[in-house]
């Protein structure tokens, strides 16, 4: 019974040392998934990708064009300016096409905090 | 491009032809057994009636028949040539048998032709140059059977043809000059992709990007029909047109959004360039600006007759994104589920859960041999050789779950103009729940997912309206009372008229508006009035019948009820002789709807309403006064009157109604 205040106070103090290493951000940055396909396309030219990109979803919805287009912002920046060309933002969707070599995709993928994924940018057909 | 071998394949193949024009004719050879050729039906009617109707496909010595827009002018004339060679050499073989030539054709490669048995013969020993013959079919248009089979024609009699709402096409540009698509083009936008080495921008201002008006035009190569079509499935109205059908929202408006880029290399194209291809970006892009447009567009939905690729499972696409925003704010996406037949598998983007996937199925409610379908598709619609609207001003026949995909998107329109409110999820769940349910037959093949039927899906998201009638029984010149609810969208126009049962809309017997008068007052959408019958109204059985906004779309009808003659209104004369000169007294009573305007005349028995011989109205002169449903009054007889037997009769509100008529009396000298 003696060792319940002493266990208390250690449950408390580990509880607080966990609490401070804990990234105090509510986004998860798991690696961006990158399809197989965009790896392949990189490795022999520049390719069309669309990239997914990490939204706050807690934030206030009327000023989600706002958040998607600093989003854009935030990763064209941190983007090797050469190895890019942009075909097109959006205003509505946290999405962006770029044309992408492979150094461009090796930034991308190291980007979890803005990049959620990377996919090709698919060709349709008229069915 | 070059046809690899034509030299080659052409010595060849007239080396090998004048070998087989010297064999004796009708002889079948080892691997054209009878039957092979010519279908079992058309053998049968030549037996019985003599002849047949076919299409003969024709093999070409450069290879299959390839459409012309791939190929260089120069191409395209050889390739007619080799039609026009291989047409003669079948004629030639069928000359002394008995065949008439009924068309010939210029750039495909095909004969129709009426055979008799013999020429059916000499057509099963020609197979090195006879691919297949086809029953020559009749075909009537299909737009016009499938719409009326998935029931928006009995959606339009309601009063909902999708007028107020805007379809998005988002294909190859829609022609709006088209005389189908006249006025309904009113918006437009185009996203199309310059990639270096891949495609070329097909937006007419040469930029990757451009909006407004002539930007969503079809683009000019020969797939760019594909829009135009898909445009008239959607919303086309043949009243413009002069033909006599018209795509499933014939009210609707259309935007169209032009995403497909030119692409100039067989490796990207999957065969012959150049071909038309759309970049998922450019269709993010073409959504984005429907989205856009929300506030200002009552849109109801976005078509996407396009994909690739196969996915077994709800799929996690980049359209999915802008898709979830437009059903957020209750624009449906349809999405065409693909040609590959695949019997557990949808293309892209059709596998993303949040778009409405269609399968396409043929006029007789099978599975298309051609669509892909999976158990998590949304629906099915017809898709099979759907006649709508081409590029030139024509009508064209084309089949795919591309012609599938509008049928659905026209739906939405006619049940976002019944439900503006609705989601996505409620509109869906009334087309899924009052759909046919429709299950793949095909080898490997085993969903069941329900084909649309618009007006049962009007029905089940909005009340029906109704209108009741009170009394069963009523006398000429009395009153009903007249119960109305469910009127979808009310108006001030909403009239209720009186009718014969079975008579047309335009011969109502009187008429008043939702206001209980002849003039307009608020809407309602429930209500009863008091409803005055005519008092010269013939005995008989009646209806009320409820119209929406002044016009003739007919809202609801009543139970009949009957009329009976104005058995209250009774008139008689004393005394039954009078001499000319004199007078006698007329009694009347029981004149149902009394007005100073009643009259009494006198007249020879058997003599039409407006023969009267003298006349009083019931104020006992000619003269207007109070009305009396009951009252009696001196009647002089005219002092020249010929002698002989004569009748009053009483007649309503300075009208021929006649409301009674008196004993006959004696008028003497």
């Amino acid at each position: 019974m003696n060792c319940v205040p002493r266990c208390v106070r250690s449950a408390l103090l580990i509880g607080q040392i966990v609490c401070l290493t804990v990234p105090t951000t509510t986004i998860s940055e798991t690696a961006p998934l990158i399809a197989p396909e965009v790896r392949q396309l990189v490795g022999v030219s520049s390719a069309r990708v669309i990239v997914e990109l990490r939204l706050d979803q807690s934030g206030d919805p009327n000023q989600r064009p706002e958040a998607i287009a600093r989003a854009q912002d935030a990763l064209l920046s941190r983007l090797p300016y050469s190895h890019i060309s942009v075909a097109r933002r959006y205003t509505s969707v946290p999405l962006l096409a770029l044309e992408i070599d492979g150094t461009a995709l090796a930034a991308l993928e190291a980007m979890p905090d803005l990049v959620v994924s990377v996919k090709p940018d698919r060709r349709s057909k008229t069915q | 491009m070059r046809r690899p071998g034509r030299s080659a394949v052409y010595l060849a193949f007239f080396a090998l032809l004048l070998l087989l024009l010297a064999l004796p004719r009708a002889t079948p050879r080892a691997a054209d057994s009878p039957g092979s050729l010519v279908p079992l039906e058309v053998r049968n009617q030549a037996l019985q009636e003599g002849s047949g109707r076919v299409i003969v496909e024709l093999r070409l010595p450069g290879g299959p028949h390839a459409p012309e827009g791939l190929f260089s002018a120069a191409q395209a004339g050889a390739q007619q040539s080799d039609i026009a060679t291989v047409q003669r050499l079948v004629l030639s073989r069928l000359a002394g048998t008995s065949h008439r030539l009924l068309r010939q054709y210029r750039t495909v490669a095909l004969l129709a032709l009426e055979i008799g048995p013999d020429a059916i013969a000499e057509l099963e020993a020609s197979s090195f140059w006879v691919k297949r013959v086809i029953p020559d079919v009749v075909k009537a248009p299909t737009l016009p059977q499938s719409v009326p089979l998935i029931g928006a024609d009995q959606a339009w009699t309601r009063g909902f043809d999708g007028t107020g709402a805007v379809v998005a096409i988002i294909d190859t540009g829609v022609q709006s000059s088209h005389p189908f698509l006249a006025g309904k083009v009113v918006e437009e936008a185009c996203f199309s992709s310059t990639v270096t080495g891949h495609s070329v921008t097909l937006c007419p201002n040469g930029q990757d990007q451009q909006i407004g008006t002539g930007s969503g035009v079809n683009c000019p190569l020969s797939d760019c029909w594909h829009g135009t079509h898909v445009a008239g499935t959607a919303a086309g109205n043949g009243a413009g047109a002069g033909v006599s059908f018209s795509g499933v929202a014939k009210g609707a408006q259309l935007m169209s959004v032009q995403v497909f880029s030119k692409f100039t290399t067989a490796s990207d194209c999957g065969g012959t360039a150049p071909c038309v291809l759309a970049y998922t970006s450019d269709i993010i892009a073409g959504l984005e600006q429907v989205y856009s447009l929300r506030a200002t567009r009552n849109f109801a939905s976005a078509n996407l007759s396009l994909g690739g690729g196969l996915s077994t499972t709800p799929c996690d696409e980049p359209e999915k994104s802008i898709i979830d925003n437009l059903r957020s704010v209750g624009i449906a996406t349809t999405v065409a589920a693909g040609n590959g037949g695949a019997t557990n598998a949808l293309s892209s983007p059709a596998c993303i859960s949040s778009a409405i996937s269609v399968g396409a199925t043929t006029k007789s409610d099978l599975v298309a041999s051609f669509s892909n379908v999976a158990d998590f598709m949304s629906l099915f619609a017809p898709g099979e050789s759907i006649t709508s609207s081409t590029v030139g001003g024509g009508f064209a026949v084309a089949s795919g779950t591309s012609m599938a995909a509008p049928h659905v998107a026209g739906a939405w329109a006619i049940l976002k103009q019944a439900a503006s409110t609705g989601t996505v999820d409620q509109i869906l769940s009334a087309l899924q729940s009052t759909g046919l349910p429709i299950t793949d037959t095909r080898p490997g093949g085993s969903a069941t997912r329900p084909r649309i039927r618009v007006a049962d899906a009007l029905s089940a998201l909005t009340p029906t309206p109704v209108l009741t009638v009170t009394p069963e029984s009523v006398v000429a010149g009395g009153t009903v009372t007249a119960t109305w609810s469910g009127i979808p969208a009310p108006t001030p126009g909403d009239w209720i008229g009186l009718y014969v049962p079975g008579s047309g809309n335009t011969t109502y017997l009187a008429w008043i508006r939702v206001s209980c008068s002849q003039s307009p007052g608020a809407a309602s959408a429930a209500g009863s009035c008091s409803f005055t019958i005519p008092s010269g109204l013939a005995p008989g059985s009646y209806e009320l019948r409820l119209y929406a906004n002044d016009t003739y779309t007919r809202l609801a009808t009543s139970a009949t009820f009957t009329v009976t003659g104005s058995a209250g209104a009774t008139l008689s004369v004393s005394p039954t002789s009078v001499a000319a000169g004199g007078t006698v007294t007329a009694t009347w009573s029981g004149i149902p709807a009394p007005t100073p305007g009643d009259w009494i005349g006198l007249y020879a028995p058997g003599s039409g309403n407006t023969a009267y011989l003298a006349w009083i109205r019931v104020s006992c002169s000619q003269s207007p006064a109070a009305a009396s449903a009951a009252g009696s009054c001196p009647f002089t007889i005219p002092s020249g009157l010929a002698p002989g037997s004569y009748e009053l009769r009483l007649y309503a509100n300075d009208t021929y109604t006649r409301l009674a008529t008196s004993n006959p009396f004696d008028v003497t000298r």
